[in-house]
Parts: C-alpha cells; structure tokens; sequence
C-alpha cells in the first residue's frame, strides 16, 4: 500500500509585512489576500518587534473569510546570547502579553527577554522555537547540545503543551537534513514538530525589493556581503501544495492546522471605550456631564434662548448618553480646565466641537445655535462612531499639558499605562524611498540629495509606485545607467501605503480605560514619549479614543502678546472675548492682513480685500473657502460674486436653502455635503457620511457613478425633484472633492484670526514682537520688518545691553512702542546662549566692552562671533573693531577672567563697515535689519539699467511692467493646474506674480534658485492689489539671503 | 539533462543516459539580481553509475557543475 500524500500546509505562522520594518516589503492586507487565493485557510503575522499590522490583517483577512493569526517575533537571552522566538497569542489575554513582551523591549529599553519574563507573560500563548537563527538550529549549528537540552527543558517548563519546534525550508544547502534533526529533536523531548516557512514577501517578484531594503537597513550596498541578507529567494507565498513536497513530514503539516485552530479571538470590540474619569460620589459620569451643562447654562445663554438651547442640550446629552461617551466630555473638560488654570490658551474644533455640550463646559469659544453649527454629524453617524475633537494648545506650553495628561490618566506606572501617543505611519514617498533604495544602490549621499532637488515640487511628494511619471528628471541625473534602471523598478514595486517606521502622531493622545497592551505595544520616542505602535485609524478601530492635543504657535504668539500688553500697558486681555471693533474689520477688509491667523497668505490678503467681512461668521467662511475643495468645486469664485452682490443667490432647490442659506447656496463645508444628503436626498446620518467619504475617495467622475444614481433616486423620492436638478445637485457636492473645513473647525479658526486682528490693530508693537519670537506665519522676518516700518513701529537693533532673550516692546524716547531685537534672533546663538547673556547682564550690570561679556559668560566662540558680526556691540565698537577684539582675545586665553593688564593690542586701521556690508550681515545673521534701508535700495542704478520700474511706482494696473524684487514667498499648489505663485518685495511694497505652467517650466531653474527676480509682464488689478502675469523672468544676484515661505 | 517536474531525473552525458538515482540534496541561491543574474537552482544527485555529481538550472539551463568520486 503506497503512501497517502499530505494535501499541503493549510497555515501560515511565520510572515512578515513591512511592519518588520526592513524585513518584509508585503502589507497585511496583500499578504492575506495572497494567502486566500492560493487556498490557506489561516495566516498568521509575527513581524519582529511589532504588531502595528494586527487590526490591518485582521481586517483583511476576515474579509477574505480566512483566519487571522496575531504574533510578533521578539528575541530572547540565555547565557548571553540572543535568539529569535515567535509567539503567538490564542486570546485577548495572550494578545496582551505579547504587547506587554514588546513593551519591555520596545520602551523599557531591555536588548532581549528573559525566561522570567517569558514564565511571568505566557498564559494563552503558544511559542514556536524560531527559523533558522532560533535556538535550536544555532545551537545545533555551534555545536552547544548541553544547552540546547537546558533550553528546551526550561521551555517545555514554561510553555507548556503551547510550544512546538519549528520547522522551515528556505532553500539553503541541508534544510532537508537540518528539517529531520529538528523533527529528531522534538521527538526527542516530546514536543511537536510544526511546518512553519518563513515568508518575507507576498510574491517572488518582491525578492530584490526585500534584498534592498535589507541592506538599506544594514547600511550596507547590494555589492557588499551581509549575514543578514538573503541569499535565496524562497520567503514568498507558496502554493500550499508545494510545501508537501518540500517538507514532507505530514505531522508537521497537520501540527500547523491543529496549532492555528487554537489561535482565533475576537479583536475588534463593538463600541469605542472612553477613559475612566472621576465624579462626585452618588452620581454617574452621565448625570455629572448633565449637571456641569445645566449649571452653566443660565449664565451663558439669555433667557430668550435658553429654552432652545437646553432643548438642544438634552437631544446632545442622550446621544452622548447612547454612545457612552459622557467620560470623554468629562475627560476633554478636566484638560481645558487645567489649561484654563494655568492661563495656557487652548481651543478645540471638530465635529464634537459644534456641541453646546462643549460651548457649555467651556471647551469651545463659539456659540453653536447663531452660528449654525451642526452636532449631528459628530454622533449620528451609525454605532460605532469616533468623537472627533482636536484641542489647539499654545505651541510653546504643549508640554506643561502633555505633561499634566499623562500624570492625570497615565494610570499605574510599569506595564500598565493608560496614557500615551498614538503612532504615525509613516509611509515612503518618492524622496525617502529613493534615499535608501538609492544608498542600497550604492549611489553617493551627493547623488540622491541632487536627485531628491532635481524632483522639486512637481514629482517629490508622489507615491513611489509612480515614479514612472518622475523618469525623465531621474534621468537628467543618471542618465542610462544600470542604476536607473533599477532604482526606477525598486521603487514603483513598493507598495502603496508601505510603511516605513512609526513616529509620534504630531498630537494624538490616547487615553484608555485599561492598561494600553490590551490594544497595542508601546515604543519609546527619540525624545521620551509613550507611543502606542498603532496609527490613529487601528487604535479607533481597537476601541481606544484619541484626543488631539496639537500644538499652535499663533496661540503662543497671542499668549505671548498678551504678556507684552500686561507688561507694557497694565491690562490683561482676554484672548477669546475681545469686543468687536470696526476698526478690525475694516484692517481686514484693505487685505491688511499680513501676521494674522490663517488669512494671511498673498491669495488670502487678495480673498480679504474681495470679501470685506464684518463678522466672524464671514470671517470663518473665507477661511473656509480657500480650500482644496471649495477651489476645486469651484464654490469659491460663485461665493464672491453672491456675496458682493454682483450675482443674486440661487438654489439648485428650495429644500437646499435650510443647507446651504448662509454660504450663498454654495457648498464649503464638510458638513454640508452631509446636511444636503439628509434634507435633499433622504439620507441618514450615517449613510451621510459614508457618501462624503466615497465621493473623497472616488478619483474620477466614472468613480462616483454609483453614488450619483443612488443619491438621485433617492432625492427624487425624497423632495419630489427631478432627474436634472439632483445631477446638478449631486455635482455640486461632488465637486467638494478632497480636504475641507467642518463649519465648527472653521469658526473656531475664526476666533483665533479675529483676535490676531484685533492685537495687531491695537498693539501692533506688542502684536509684533511676540509674532517675531513666534514667527507663526510664513513670512521671512525683513518682510516683518518691512510690516514694521509700515505701522509706524520702530524696530531697535540688536543691543548687548538691552536686547532679551526674545523679542519685547521697547518704549521709545517718545513714549510710543518699538520691538527690539532678540539675541536668540541671530543664528548660531541658542536660547541658552541668550539667557546666559541676559543673567549676567541682571546681575552684573551692563557690558562695557567685548571684553568684559568674554570674561562674564561662557558661550561657545561661534555664539560669540555670531553677535558681533549681527552688531550686537555697535554701541560700544565698530563691528570690526569688536571681531578683532574677540579673535585676540581667544588667542591669548584671557577668555575665563579679568587679568591685570590688557592683552589685547590696539586692532590695526581698517575701513568701518558700509551701510550694504551692514545690511547684508544683518540679513544673513538675523533675517532682519534695523537699518532704514531695504536691501533693494542697494541696486536702484543697476536695477534701473535693466529698465526695472521700482515696485512702489506700480500703483495702477497696465499692460506691461518690468519690474524686480526680494523673493519673499513660492507657492506651487496642487491645485492650480502646475501654476506658481511668488511674492516679490522692495520695502514695504509686495507684489503677487502669477507665473504659468509654461513659464514655470520654461525658467524653471532660476525660479528655483533666484532671490531677486526681475520679471516682465502683464499687470492686473486683484482685489485691492497689483499683481503681474509673467512672462519672463531673471535673476539679478544679490548679498542678502531672504529666506522667505518656499513650497515650490 | 532529463527532469521530472523540475526535479533532475536522469543524466545525458558523452551520448549516454544515466538515470538519477537519488536526490541526496537541494537549495538555491538568489543570484546578484542588480547585475541581471537570474536564481540558480542546485542539485546533488547520485548516479545510477554511482557517481555524485552536482548541477545547476539557471533560466531553463543545465550546467554540470561539479563530479565527486
């Protein structure tokens, strides 16, 4: 009788995806998807040091109707030496152990575990002895039998039934005969054998990109040997049947099955679970929320509106109530009242921030019900929702706040955190990918870094499985070469979404009922932090609630002014209750908007002086306005011409006037996309939001076909419309494709602009010195000096005796204001330089000579060097002067201390510093100059040969100029069509100029690199500005480096 | 070279067919990819003349590449 022949290998229990970061180049969702086709019925992650890919494959796989299996990989310490260990939970708990194993690795910073370690975390957890650098085949390969025998001992002790030796076959000379040894050896000490080949990569094909990714790791190029490289291409996805033949010991195939069919749990719970928060005794989290609301509801709202508001209140609190979210109101306020404790100024937006609940608890600033602020979108959204609500902290205190979070609901120390960020993935783009693909290519550092430039913003943020579209400019840099060749291949086979390593989310804090490895490991960050190893979409899809906390400098900068004023004026203001002042608007209206939040760009000063707004209502809709999706929609020209009159307001249908009434019948936010689906075609909530997100994601008209048919079929049910009307209706929400402000999002951003506007208005010296030791915006700090010279505020120069640490009003010999500038201001001198400066100077006195701050400070000698040349002792030498006294100083070591006769010889005769030598070290050391000169002044002859009429002549549109100055600012927006935007400045004048795709690609190179530009053409009238269509350009060469806004 | 199912099966040499006897080993090795090399497949086989020989398949090729007495 012949033998039966096993059918194959029904799991796979040793992958990696790219969450091995280097070791693998496969998603979860490919590598399942390449499982179920080929017929698994199981397969398992065991990434190294990971399992960010747990809710992904989970996801994937169920969907494939295969079985997900979560493990990791992580290494272990016997006798000094370290092996790898694969385990595998079967529960939630053995899930959590296996978080709680990478933890200790991962953020207490231990190199290996130890068998304590794994005896103390291994309850449903079942342990795989490992491939071929686990410790059987080391041991057996070094010959070390003794301890192979102790180790297999201590194993069995701990793991119990739950361990099985390993078994792989990866195509290496005498993997067959090392298979029958090991098989030997679990026979040996009774444990089973389990068929487990290592797989790296979803298909054969992946090979290369899987050997140049390890050698990126390793540091090492492909022409270099590594033990860490592979050296065959066996770690793909077989067919299951292969493996019979290729390991051919059905008990070990069968021992796969029967492990797998042990390791199924549930992981995705049923609800999002909001922290634990305390309240009074007798009462629930629901019934505090209530109370807190209640209480402040007579002295918030008038008594006319009251009965409205409370009425809105209770349908939010049972809503709230329903979802279970009344703890994460609580926990959101307990943060905004710490805030408020500590004058740090704090404001949330998002959905949830649409609340009266949240206007009530004082988390937001904007009153819902005459705002038109829509709560429904927050938690209407179907069972499992997310409270979106993202908590805008003063940049500079974030961490006071952070802080404080992670004391308040860190929960137990050790092992059980409660508290920490969620991870950001970040994913490859062209330029990362072609640095370590490049680097494994063995092209030099100088090479990918010109590579890298030569991209430019046209094809350096693409996707790396499109750089197809970039060949032509990888090969003006590499020619023919073999290299491009392959450099171009690795890169459009990576993936999309591939994910390189994980980083801080830039706010996104967890906060957990329960100890954080019941959902996730955690890593320890560059600077410190807790960091959950999910991205925020895995961590919500795991149950947890991420709270952003996201630092904003322009709230800095008003905490900053507010200081200034208290300092300077006596009163303390209060940032988000400031009156309404004509005077404001009308700033606003001129486009005087330079400095201020969020309306402050060149296209936004233009919108400013179009839109005129009088409230902040308006103020929210031109900020709103001015976005991928209102541009793209094209919402944003029909909005100016109905709001300045020049067109009436229409409705496509009067069911859309509820809608869309305040914005015109256009379509600029989020929540309107919503509000139209619910009120026009019928929709829930839920469903709502399910069609904005595909109509997000659809990239072509043919992508959204489905959604239109249902939606007209729907509204025709719905309004009694007709088939023409609900196209154009579903056009017009269609066209709000891609990224858009929530209406809440947008007034709360209102608040914080009004009030830049109003600080500027009223203490524009105040107002600009915290805005240059901010510098929240992006404009280069001489424009900001310009911005100075235009409202009237002086600006003192840099002083060794009078200048701080940061900027400060200054009062003049007039009694008005003036901003001096800061030491931390030059380049070179940290802050801790400056402080040092300035502690000595309160202590000591006055610095009398170069000399004499040498002697009191210690400060590096660039630091040193660094304010003199930015004239920090003009008032005591000549810049020169003060340089030589330096340089022989050092030279003569009386550097520490003040010796008895003065070494330093009299410095030789040299010229003093020309007002252009001046100028230029002040820009190039400072960005700025006290000077009243620009540093156009410098080149008016030579500007006038070229036939170039100064900015400040331009007063009037005409039909052709030729004009010149400062780069100030570039912008390249994906959504202008490949046009380019730039600000040119001489004094206080700027000018906008629109350059074309054409000329853009025509002078590419000197608009790239020019930082003054003289350019010729058209010029046209753009709201209450001149601004020029170019038709050519030339770079005039120039001293001074104004590093103005580059996104080009 | 005479295969079944990829495997080496038997050997035609000097104008004579030896059959495999066995296959005592198998493994391969990547090949260096970024010159163009393609994956080679190496077998060690013994003869039914009683030799050892082995050999390796590179892109559907045979190459003999070494014989053991």
């Amino acid at each position: 009788m012949g033998t039966v022949r096993h059918p194959g290998l029904s799991a796979l229990l040793d992958v990696h995806s790219f969450f091995s970061f280097g070791k693998g180049v496969s998603s979860p969702a490919t590598l399942a998807g390449c499982a179920a086709e080929l017929g698994y019925r199981y397969v398992a992650l065991t990434d190294e040091l990971n399992t960010g890919g747990a809710a992904e494959l989970w996801r994937a796989a169920t969907t494939l109707g295969i079985t997900p299996i979560i493990g990791t990989t992580v290494p272990f310490m016997h006798e000094g030496m370290t092996f790898p260990l694969l385990v595998l939970a079967a529960s939630r708990l053995g899930y959590t152990h296996l978080n709680h194993l990478l933890t200790l690795l991962l953020y207490d910073g231990q190199n290996a575990l130890t068998l304590d370690q794994l005896a103390i975390y291994n309850q449903d957890v079942f342990a795989l002895t490992g491939p071929r650098g686990g410790f059987p085949s080391a041991l057996i390969a070094s010959r070390r039998f003794a301890q192979l025998s102790e180790l297999m001992r201590e194993f069995k002790t701990i793991f119990r039934d739950r361990l099985y030796v390993q078994l792989y076959f990866d195509e290496h000379p005498d993997d067959q005969r090392r298979m029958r040894t090991l098989r030997a050896l679990a026979h040996h000490h009774q444990l089973p054998a389990v068929a487990a080949p290592q797989v790296r990569y979803a298909h054969k094909d992946d090979y290369p990109l899987y050997d140049a990714l390890r050698c990126a790791r390793e540091g090492v190029s492909v022409h270099t040997p590594h033990p860490s490289r592979p050296t065959t291409r066996a770690h793909y996805v077989r067919k299951p049947g292969e493996w019979a033949n290729l390991m051919p010991f059905p008990d070990a195939l069968q021992n796969a099955e029967t492990l797998a069919k042990q390791l199924s749990f549930e992981l995705e719970p049923e609800r999002l679970i909001p922290p634990r928060v305390e309240v009074p005794e007798g009462s629930t989290p629901a019934e505090h929320l209530q109370n807190l609301c209640l209480a402040a509801l007579p002295e918030t709202y008038p008594s006319d509106m009251r009965a409205k508001a409370e009425g809105r209140l209770h349908d939010e609190l049972a809503i709230i109530h329903y979802h279970g979210f009344a703890e994460f109101f609580l926990a959101v306020h307990e943060v905004m009242a710490f805030c408020y404790s500590r004058a740090i100024l704090a404001s949330a937006r998002g959905s949830a921030a649409a609340s009266i609940t949240c206007y009530l608890l004082g988390i937001t600033h904007t009153e819902p019900l005459a705002n038109g602020l829509v709560f429904e979108r927050f938690l209407h959204a179907g069972k499992r929702v997310t409270p979106d609500l993202d908590i805008d902290i003063a940049s500079a205190r974030r961490d006071e706040v952070l802080a404080w979070v992670e004391q308040r609901f860190g929960g137990p120390k050790g092992g059980h955190a409660q508290e920490a960020m969620v991870a950001n993935r970040i994913t490859y783009r062209i330029r990362s990918a072609l640095q370590d693909l490049g680097r494994a290519l063995g092209l030099p550092a100088e090479l990918r870094n010109h590579l890298s430039r030569v991209l430019g913003r046209d094809y350096g943020n693409i996707r790396p499985h499109h750089a197809r579209d970039a060949e032509a400019r990888v090969m003006e840099v590499l020619g023919e070469a073999p290299a491009k060749h392959w450099l171009l291949r690795l890169l459009t086979s990576i993936e999309p979404g591939f994910t390189r390593h994980f980083a801080p989310h830039s706010g996104g804090v967890i906060l957990s009922r329960h100890a954080l490895s019941h959902y996730a490991a955690q890593f320890r960050s560059a600077n410190g932090m807790r960091v959950l190893q999910v991205d925020k979409e895995d961590a919500e899809w795991l149950g947890l609630i991420k709270l952003d906390l996201l630092g904003l400098r322009m709230l800095s900068c008003l905490e900053r002014a507010r200081e200034e004023v208290m300092r300077t004026c006596g009163q303390w203001l209060d940032v988000f209750a400031l009156p309404d002042d004509p005077e404001v608007w009308a700033d606003i209206a001129r486009g005087d908007t330079l400095t201020l939040f969020q309306i402050e760009s060149p296209r936004q000063m233009v919108i400013s002086s179009q839109l005129k707004p009088r409230c902040k209502a308006h103020l929210a809709h031109q900020i709103a306005i001015h976005r991928p999706g209102p541009i793209v929609g094209d919402a944003m020209r029909t909005f100016r011409r109905r709001h300045t009159g020049q067109e009436p307001t229409r409705y496509l249908h009067p069911a859309l006037e509820r809608c869309l009434g305040d914005t015109y019948g256009t379509v600029i936010y989020q929540d309107q996309v919503l509000q139209v689906a619910v009120h026009f075609a019928g929709y829930s909530w839920g469903e709502a939001d399910t069609l904005r997100k595909r109509l997000n994601r659809a990239e072509t008209v043919h992508d959204s076909e489905e959604e239109r048919e249902a939606f007209v079929t729907r509204a025709k049910q719905h309004v009694n419309t007709t088939r023409e009307q609900a196209d154009a209706v579903f056009d017009a929400i269609r066209g709000f494709h891609g990224y858009g402000f929530v209406r809440s999002h947008a007034f709360a951003f209102a608040e914080v602009a009004y009030a830049s506007a109003w600080f500027k208005h009223h203490h524009p010296a105040a107002w600009m010195a915290a805005f240059f030791t901010e510098h929240p915006g992006m404009w280069p700090r001489e424009t900001l000096r310009q911005e100075c010279k235009r409202l009237g505020v002086a600006l003192f120069p840099l002083d060794i005796n009078c200048s701080g640490v940061a900027f400060h009003a200054e009062r003049n010999e007039d009694g008005t204001l003036g901003v001096r500038v800061a030491l931390s201001a030059v380049t070179g001198v940290s802050e801790e330089v400056a402080r040092r400066v300035l502690e000595s100077r309160l202590l000591g006195g006055r610095y009398t000579s170069v000399d004499d701050l040498q002697a009191r400070v210690k400060a590096p000698l660039d630091a040193l060097e660094a304010l003199v040349k930015a004239g920090a002792f003009d008032t005591l030498h000549d810049r020169r002067t003060a340089y030589y006294r330096l340089q022989a100083l050092t030279h003569t070591h009386a550097a520490q201390g003040q010796t008895l006769f003065d070494l330093v010889p009299e410095p030789p005769r040299v010229a003093r510093l020309t007002l252009s030598e001046r100028l230029a070290l002040d820009v190039n050391t400072m960005g700025l100059s006290a000077l009243a000169v620009h540093p156009m002044e410098t080149l008016r002859y030579q500007l006038k040969e070229f036939g170039v009429t100064p900015l400040t002549q331009l007063t009037h549109p005409r039909e052709w100029v030729r004009t010149a100055g400062l780069v100030v600012a570039k912008q390249k927006p994906p959504t202008a069509g490949g046009a380019a935007f730039y600000v040119i400045e001489d004094g206080t004048q700027r000018v906008h100029v629109q350059v074309s795709p054409e000329v853009w690609q025509a002078c590419n190179r000197v608009l790239r690199d020019a930082r003054l530009l003289i350019v010729q053409g058209r010029a046209i009238q753009e709201g209450a500005f001149i601004a020029i269509r170019a038709e050519q350009v030339w770079e005039v060469p120039v001293e001074v480096k104004v590093k103005g806004y580059d996104f080009s | 070279m005479i295969t079944t199912k990829h495997t080496p099966s038997s050997l035609q040499w000097q104008g004579r067919t030896v059959p495999v006897k066995l296959v005592l080993r198998r493994w391969s090795h990547a090949g260096r990819w970024w010159l163009g090399e393609a994956e080679r497949h190496y077998y060690l086989v013994e003869l039914a003349n009683g030799w050892t020989v082995e050999l390796y398949q590179q892109e559907g090729a045979w190459v003999l590449f070494a014989i053991q007495d």
